[in-house]
Formats: C-alpha cells, sequence, structure tokens
C-alpha cells in the first residue's frame, strides 16, 4: 500500500480555524485540548507587516517516530500506511512519550482523573473508510491536503517553484529525521515557525541500536562476572593452601 | 536470635517519632493523589511532562539505591570478605530504595490502574520497558538476597538452606540487573537529542549514569553507615568505609576524564562557560559532585576522620542528584513554559525518604541487620598487620 502523505501550505492557510474544529467534533477532544490548531505569525516589523497563519505543532507521524519507539507498553503505534496510532487502554501514562518527541507533540488532558495522552491520529478510521481526515475535508483552500506522500511531494516541488521565489525552497519533513507524514512548505523560514532544527537521520537510531545490545550485555556480563568469582575464590584456595603447606611453595 | 534480643534492649531513637509524623503526612497526601488526579496534585505541564517525581523519586532514587549491588559484588564476587558486615545493611537500603522508587513511580503515572501493562505488552525497541523490567526482577532478587535476615529472626531453616545454596548466582543476577538498569536509566535520554542541553546529552549517557551510580553507591553506604551508628548508637565500621572511600577517587576519576574528553571530542566544552543557569549548575554538579569528593577522599586523613567520610559523600550524593535532576528535567528544553514542584509533590517526595529512614530504622532494630558487630581494633591491627 502507498504512504499517506498531507500537504500543509502555510502559504495558502487563511486562518479560518475550520481544521481545528473539524477535528474537535470528529474526535470528541476534550476541552482546552488540540490536536490541531491554527496559530498565526507576523513577518516583519510595522509598517510593512506580514501575516500568517498555519495549523502548527500537530502530529508529524515520523517514519520512525520517537515516541513510538519509547512506549513501553507499545501503546503508540506506527502503521503501514503512515499514521501513528495511540492506544489508551494499553497506556500507563509514563509521558516518556511527551519527553520523546522532537516536536513537542504528545500532549496529555491534565484535568482528568485518569489522564490520556492527546495526539492526532491521521483520522486512521477515517481512512479506513476510504475518507481524508477530518481536517484536510475540512480545509476550504488547500492549505491542507491530503493524498498519497509521493504525489504530494511532487505537488509540494511544484507549488515551490510556481511561487516565484516566495516559498522557502524547503519542503520540511521531507527528509528531517528520516522522513514524516505530514510536509510542510512555508513562504516563512520554518524556524521563525517554531520548527525545530534537525538532521534526517532518525532521532530512534541511537536508542534502538542500544537497547539491541541488551542480550550481549546480559550474556557477557554473566561471564565475566562468573569468570571473576572463580578467580577470586581459587586465589583464596591457593593462598590457603600454601599456607597450610608452605614447603609445597618451593618444590 | 541473641543478637536480635540484645538489638531490642536498645532504645529506638526518638527523632524517629518526627519522621513517622513526616511519613504519616506524605503518605497521606500520596493517597490523596490518586483521588484528585496527576494535574491537580502536581504542577507538571505539556512544556514539562517530567518533575520532581520522576527526576528525584524515581531517576535520582534507583541510583542512590545502588549501594546494595556495588557491595554486594564486592564482597561474593570480588571476595571482599572484611567488608561482610556491611552487605546487610546495604542490601536493605537497596531493597528499601526500590520499594520507594516504586510507590514514587505509582503516583506519577498518569494511569496507575495500568502500571501491570509493563508485564503483558512488551516492546523490545523501548528503553523504559527495559528499565521497568529490570526494576521489576532487581526488587525480587534483592528480596531474596536479604531474606535470610528475615529467615534467622524466625529460625526458619529450611528457607534459609534454599537462599544459602543459590547465594552466588542471586548476587550474580542482582550485579547484572543492576548494571543494566543503572546504564538503562541514562539511555533512556538517548531519544532527548533535540531536547537535553548538549552540556548533559551524551551517547555515553548509558555509561556515565553507571560509572556515577558505583560512586554514589560508595557514599550511600558511608552515609548510612555514619548516621544508623549515631543513630542507633552502634560501634562504626570507620576502616571499613575507609578502605570504600579509598575507591571513589578512581570511579570519580574515570567519570570526570570522559566526560571532558567527550564534551572536548563533541566541541561542546565552551558551553560550561556560556553563564547560563543549566551551565552554571553543570559546573557546581562538576566540581562540587565530583572533583571536590574525589580530592578529599583521596586524602587519607580524610577519610579516615567520620566526619570526612560523611562530608565527602555527601558531596557525592548531592552532586548525583544535582546531576539526575538536570538531565531528567532542568536540562530539557522546552520552548514555552517553565516547572517548578506543587507543595503536594514536594510532599510526597519528603514523606517517601521519611518513611525509607523509618522502615530502615524499625528493621534495623527488630532483624538481624548488624549481625556481626564490628570490633574496630581487630579490623584495624589486621590491616596495620596487612599493610606493614
Amino acid at each position: 500500500m502507498a504512504k499517506y502523505g498531507m500537504l500543509v501550505d502555510v502559504g495558502k492557510c487563511v486562518g479560518c480555524h475550520a481544521c481545528t474544529a473539524a477535528c474537535k467534533v470528529k474526535n470528541d477532544i476534550p476541552d482546552r485540548v488540540f490536536w490541531t490548531k491554527v496559530g498565526a505569525y507576523e513577518q516583519g516589523t510595522f509598517p510593512n507587516v506580514k501575516a500568517y497563519s498555519a495549523p502548527l505543532g500537530r502530529c508529524m507521524h515520523c517514519e520512525h517516530p520517537a515516541c513510538v519507539s519509547a512506549c513501553p507498553v507499545g501503546a503508540l503505534q506506527k502503521t503501514a500506511e503512515g499514521p501513528v496510532v495511540y492506544d489508551a487502554r494499553k497506556c500507563i501514562g509514563c509521558r516518556y512519550c511527551m519527553t520523546a518527541c522532537p516536536f513537542h507533540v504528545p500532549k496529555l488532558n491534565w484535568d482528568a482523573l485518569l489522564p490520556s495522552i492527546q495526539k492526532c491520529y491521521l483520522c486512521a478510521d477515517r481512512l479506513a473508510a476510504g475518507l481524508d481526515p477530518a481536517c484536510a475535508s475540512a480545509c476550504p483552500t488547500g492549505a491542507l491536503k491530503f493524498g498519497e506522500r509521493d504525489a504530494l511531494l511532487v505537488e509540494a516541488r511544484e507549488r515551490i517553484r510556481t511561487s516565484n521565489g516566495q516559498y522557502m525552497n524547503h519542503i520540511f519533513g521531507e527528509k528531517e529525521l528520516g522522513g514524516t507524514t505530514l510536509l510542510y512548505i512555508s513562504p516563512v523560514p520554518f524556524e521563525e515557525l517554531g520548527f525545530p532544527t534537525v538532521g534526517t537521520e532518525p532521532v530512534t537510531k541511537l536508542s534502538e541500536q542500544v537497547v539491541s545490545y541488551v542480550p550481549y550485555e546480559i550474556g557477557g556480563l554473566a561471564v565475566v562476572l562468573s569468570g571473576f568469582y572463580w578467580f577470586f575464590q581459587r586465589r583464596e584456595r591457593l593462598q590457603k593452601e600454601s599456607a597450610a603447606h608452605p614447603e609445597a611453595k618451593e618444590g | 536470635m541473641t543478637t536480635a534480643t540484645k538489638a531490642q534492649k536498645r532504645a529506638l531513637p526518638v527523632g524517629l517519632w518526627i519522621l513517622v509524623a513526616v511519613a504519616v503526612i506524605g503518605i497521606a497526601v500520596w493517597v490523596t493523589r490518586f483521588a484528585l488526579g496527576l494535574g491537580r496534585a502536581t504542577n507538571l505541564s505539556d512544556s514539562y511532562p517530567w518533575g520532581l517525581w520522576i527526576g528525584f523519586d524515581v531517576v535520582s532514587g534507583v541510583a542512590l539505591a545502588a549501594g546494595g549491588f556495588v557491595v554486594a559484588a564486592t564482597v561474593y564476587i570480588f571476595n571482599l570478605k572484611k567488608y561482610h558486615p556491611i552487605v546487610r545493611p546495604a542490601l536493605l537500603t537497596g531493597f528499601l530504595g526500590y520499594l520507594l522508587v516504586i510507590l514514587g513511580l505509582l503516583a506519577d503515572l498518569a494511569k496507575p490502574h495500568h502500571i501491570w501493562h509493563l508485564i503483558i505488552y512488551w516492546n523490545f525497541h523501548s528503553v523504559l520497558f527495559e528499565v521497568g523490567w529490570c526494576v521489576m526482577l532487581y526488587t525480587t532478587v534483592i528480596a531474596l538476597e536479604f531474606s535470610p535476615v528475615v529467615f534467622e529472626r524466625f529460625g526458619w531453616q529450611v528457607p534459609l538452606r534454599i537462599i544459602r545454596a543459590i547465594q552466588i548466582p542471586l548476587v550474580i543476577i542482582g550485579v547484572i540487573l543492576s548494571t543494566l538498569h543503572q546504564s538503562s536509566l541514562g539511555s533512556l535520554f538517548l531519544l532527548l537529542r533535540y531536547r537535553l542541553h548538549p552540556l548533559w546529552y551524551s551517547s555515553l549517557l548509558p555509561l556515565f549514569f553507571f560509572i556515577s551510580a558505583v560512586a554514589v553507591g560508595l557514599a550511600m553506604v558511608i552515609l548510612e553507615s555514619v548516621l544508623s551508628a549515631k543513630a542507633l548508637r552502634r560501634p562504626l565500621e570507620r576502616d571499613l568505609l575507609s578502605g570504600l572511600a579509598s575507591a571513589v577517587p578512581y570511579v570519580l576519576g574515570i567519570y570526570f576524564v570522559l566526560k571532558m574528553v567527550e564534551l572536548l571530542v563533541t566541541g561542546e566544552f565552551g558551553l560550561m562557560f556560556e553563564g547560563s543557569v543549566r551551565s552554571n549548575l553543570f559546573l557546581v554538579e562538576m566540581v562540587v559532585g565530583v572533583l571536590l569528593p574525589a580530592v578529599l577522599f583521596a586524602i587519607p586523613k580524610v577519610r579516615q576522620s567520620v566526619a570526612g567520610l560523611f562530608w565527602g559523600a555527601l558531596l557525592i550524593v548531592g552532586g548525583l542528584i544535582l546531576n539526575r535532576l538536570d538531565v531528567s528535567v532542568i536540562g530539557q528544553m522546552v520552548p514555552t513554559g517553565s516547572y517548578f514542584p506543587h507543595w503536594m509533590e514536594f510532599a510526597v517526595t519528603i514523606g517517601l525518604l521519611a518513611s525509607g529512614v523509618v522502615a530502615y530504622t524499625l528493621i534495623t532494630h527488630y532483624f538481624p541487620v548488624f549481625k556481626e558487630e564490628v570490633a574496630a581494633e581487630p579490623v584495624a591491627a589486621e590491616l596495620q598487620a596487612a599493610a606493614g
């Protein structure tokens, strides 16, 4: 199955908040929590100000998600089609995913007695029914466009090319941290929108490598510690024997 | 049995009742937290999802409980028998320490009723999965290692013989689990490459956590021995503790050199002097918590005096707690928000600490923990003979 993608075009967003509303209704999200939220940004100083808005800070659905790697009980899973989904019934609420996410995405409904992780799951249920995610369906301008990732990358390049140099020549998410499902294009530099400066290597690589050594560590430590035990016991025995028979030493 | 009855004759220290009161309040707040939910009992937020309970109760707590495995390895694997008298108190603090870690973690989980999911849902890629299993298994192992104390107290011969028969494999399993556990707490932060300040973020974090845990394991044994000798009015194993302290400069020295070389190699050395709160905390950690105690314990006169042992060990423990708080809370660079613990967070942390001390005092009072009352002179004479 082809990988899904979602193109977010900061230049096309008019700040109508239709995506935010559609998401809250569709997913019955708790008060004061947002899985997608439109923020407003200004570029330049008065009177030469350009105003921008865009749904930012939403789950990027990484190809190599730190949250999925972090979760001790596998409550977060990366599906083959792209969405990173969450199962509150498994979650123990350790919040390691919130700490691990390089984009500061997972949130918690702190007011609840037994809170759950709050995060976009790309309307995986709607996708299964052949529909687009609620936010993309609601967007009137094409600032949110859902589709196949490869096709969206082609379209993103096209939109950058035809912007007459207004857009940054960069698709955020194409290569970042090994690639993400969400792809951003923007006339505003990404750092100014609050995007972190990250490399192209998956953030999960080192951590998963270290965990994969554990079986060898156990084996190695067992051998080394048993060896030390044997060595020091033997040394003591030999010392006792030579003390009991001092003449044997010379012989 | 005879030692137990002898111990019972001694009066319990008066200060204990103050600690009991603190512990009772803390446990009451701990219970209240479950009725309130995590959000209302803490100042945690989406910016700072981890705070005092993770930074102190869990991440520092595990390191402070390292005395058990360090001493068990010293005595049973490296066959340094003269340290045998401090095995039991070290195992006891290790065991109590792990129980407190579990209680602290329970309070911190957003869904504490799901804690048992660690047993049935497995994610082999997760460092926290490894940490969780190490806690469960090591708590079991250290309980078994300590169990002879209980069996002796009640004169149960059969279980005593069983534990004695498997003692060495138990110790080896315990050291393996501790090594994995201490280092995996460091590995936990490998995912935080873009969040943790570069002075603390390092691909060597597992190694740093392990080495510093060994140092603090030694320091905790010293600190507890000095304090319990004072409180319980029992003789102090001063020469043994000096012996342990003499190993500290090597351990802390390796830690310091590795840390500095790593910062030089990654080109982050200069960050130490950027003058920010974080860089200053880092300097305090390295100078006051690592360099100073390493130098102090390298001086024979210092490590042979009770005050020297006490203050040196206290510096190491303080430095370690600061390091763990820096890595798990303060050193995390988040775009918005700030965090200072809620009074209930402090109350639970202090209450758990107090209940640990109370449990330690009561158990050492009623059970043969300090079985081999150390006569200071023979050990000293033996040491002198060995040196001479």
